[in-house]
């Protein structure tokens, strides 16, 4: 299996915080990483020092050359004061494989249309990114993270604010891209819930408490309970499992 | 009403601020979509303080204004919030010390009265050849490194983070674009003067995005209002005897409010 990025004794932090003291851990090739915590608990900060928006204060976090990221950022903090259509944002990403006075060609814009078929929105492609729902939103982001043709894509709470369903379709969608399309997933989220069906591997992250690796078979209830601070029941119904 | 620019005083007076109007009015979106509307102002008063310490110390102006206002770029482009102090505070405090530091050294300035300077409402008709040339030219880079990098730009002002794990230096070219913004206030507020190089910033984007939904005709709409107000202004100016500058922001103002008030009675 290929390391994909690998975190050795790192310290990461911003401002004057520390969030992370000594963090190990490797992420694999087709991985799916469940990234779980409170609000403030680092979440961010961990996703930030994976594409290396941060830099390490202490150890080392090093990635795999030929790495493509295609990274979903919070919807919440997108400036809806630009008046984008969904074609505009997900043909936004294709600048980044031009170089200077090179004009987006047909190429560009077959790879947005696909990326906008893939995430199920290709109806939408003249709305304004603004009026969309939340859900909508999100698989605008999706789809321009798919443009660049990733192999490493990162969620950064897909899915805080949407109702069941569309909370249901996002995983979904983010579950058929890591299986269908070989992607490496590292899925950012304050609800244990949402990503315990399809992650393998957990990051939880407890400003009290030291972060904790597990995967997935290796959960258990007593375990749950003690990095949540609270007792937590853990079930498997119709395949699926639910936390309480 | 071409005769009126037939005079030569017109004739560089309309050169200029069609040259400044058109700049602005498109880097104005920018500014306008990245919120840091504050921060066009305070760099105009970094600029027009350059130009009262160049007058003072006897260095040409525009030289003086340049430097000046690139180190504002630099600090307001790397400045963060601080746990006591918002960046907001940071650039009030910069606005309120360059302004009146700039109108104590003209004051005491016997050369800069002499010439003409007005630094807050400008004075177009005082416009030389040479403050043509020197505009000409800081446009065409401008708008070349516009060119090149306009897609660029644009995601990087929407999505900065983003745009960086797509492979864009963002950094670079969030500091690039604030360069362009930079050198156009520095050379223009010499010649324009504050209120008109900020009005043109501010008024013709915010006309551009009450009027237009599509993000090039926002742009193509703030260029083009400018021009018409700079080309009214001045010729209004001339047949009623009014100060340039304030006149070309009236009409900025007075477009801005009636287009956004057919939107809103259309609208209800």
């Amino acid at each position: 299996m290929i390391k994909m990025v690998e975190f050795k004794n790192a310290i990461l932090g911003y401002g004057r915080k520390e969030v992370f003291n000594r963090l190990s851990l490797d992420i694999y090739e087709n991985d799916f990483l469940g990234v779980v915590g409170p609000n403030g608990s680092g979440k961010t900060t961990f996703l930030k020092a994976i594409m290396g928006l941060i830099k390490p204060r202490g150890g080392e976090v090093t990635r795999i050359g030929g790495i493509k990221f295609g990274y979903c950022m919070q919807r919440q903090f997108i400036d809806t004061l630009f008046p984008f259509t969904v074609f505009d944002i997900v043909m936004m990403a294709r600048s980044s494989t031009k170089g200077a006075f090179k004009r987006l060609g047909r190429e560009d814009r077959e790879k947005v249309s696909e990326s906008l078929d893939i995430a199920g929105i290709s109806h939408l492609t003249k709305s304004a990114f603004r009026d969309l729902s939340g859900g909508q939103k999100q698989r605008v982001l999706i789809a321009r993270a798919l443009s660049l043709e990733p192999n490493f894509l990162i969620l950064d709470e897909p899915t805080t604010d949407l109702d069941v369903k569309g909370e249901r379709e996002i995983l979904e969608l983010i579950t058929s891209l890591h299986r269908n399309k070989r992607l490496t997933v590292v899925l950012v989220s304050h609800e244990l819930n949402e990503v315990i069906n399809c992650s393998d591997k957990f990051l939880f992250l407890n400003s009290k408490l030291p972060h904790q690796i597990v995967m997935k078979d290796d959960l258990n209830e007593h375990m749950l309970s003690e990095i949540f601070g609270v007792k937590m029941e853990f079930k498997k119904v119709n395949g699926r499992y639910i936390i309480t | 009403m071409t005769d009126i620019f037939r005079e030569s005083f017109m004739l560089t007076a309309l050169l200029a601020g069609l040259i400044t109007g058109l700049v602005c009015a498109y880097l104005g979106v920018f500014i306008v979509l990245k919120r840091i509307v504050f921060m066009g102002i305070a760099l105009a008063e970094v600029a027009a303080l350059g130009v009262a310490l160049g007058l003072f110390i006897g260095m040409n102006p525009f030289t003086s204004s340049s430097i000046l206002t690139l180190i504002g770029v630099i600090v307001f482009w790397a400045a963060h919030a601080e746990r006591n102090i918002s960046r907001e505070s940071f650039i009030g405090f910069v606005y309120v010390f360059c302004a009146s530091l700039a109108v104590l050294l003209i004051a005491k300035n016997p050369i800069a009265e002499a010439k003409g300077i007005n630094l807050i409402s400008g004075n177009l008709l005082y416009t030389t050849w040479q403050d043509v040339a020197v505009l000409g030219v800081a446009a065409f880079l401008i708008m070349l490194v516009h060119l090149a990098f306009f897609k660029k730009f644009l995601f990087v002002s929407f999505d900065k983070e983003t745009a960086f794990t797509s492979g864009i230096k963002s950094n670079m070219l969030d500091l690039l674009l604030y360069m362009t913004i930079g050198i156009i206030i520095s050379l223009a507020t010499k010649v324009c003067g504050v209120i008109f190089v900020f009005a043109s910033f501010l008024i013709p984007a915010m006309i551009g995005l009450v009027l237009a939904k599509r993000i090039r005709t926002i742009f193509i709409v703030a260029c083009l209002s400018a021009c018409f107000c700079v080309i009214a202004g001045l010729t209004s100016s001339y047949i009623w005897d009014l100060p340039t500058s304030p006149a070309i922001v009236i009409l900025y103002s007075v477009l801005f409010l009636f287009i956004a008030g057919i939107k809103f009675i259309l609208i209800k």
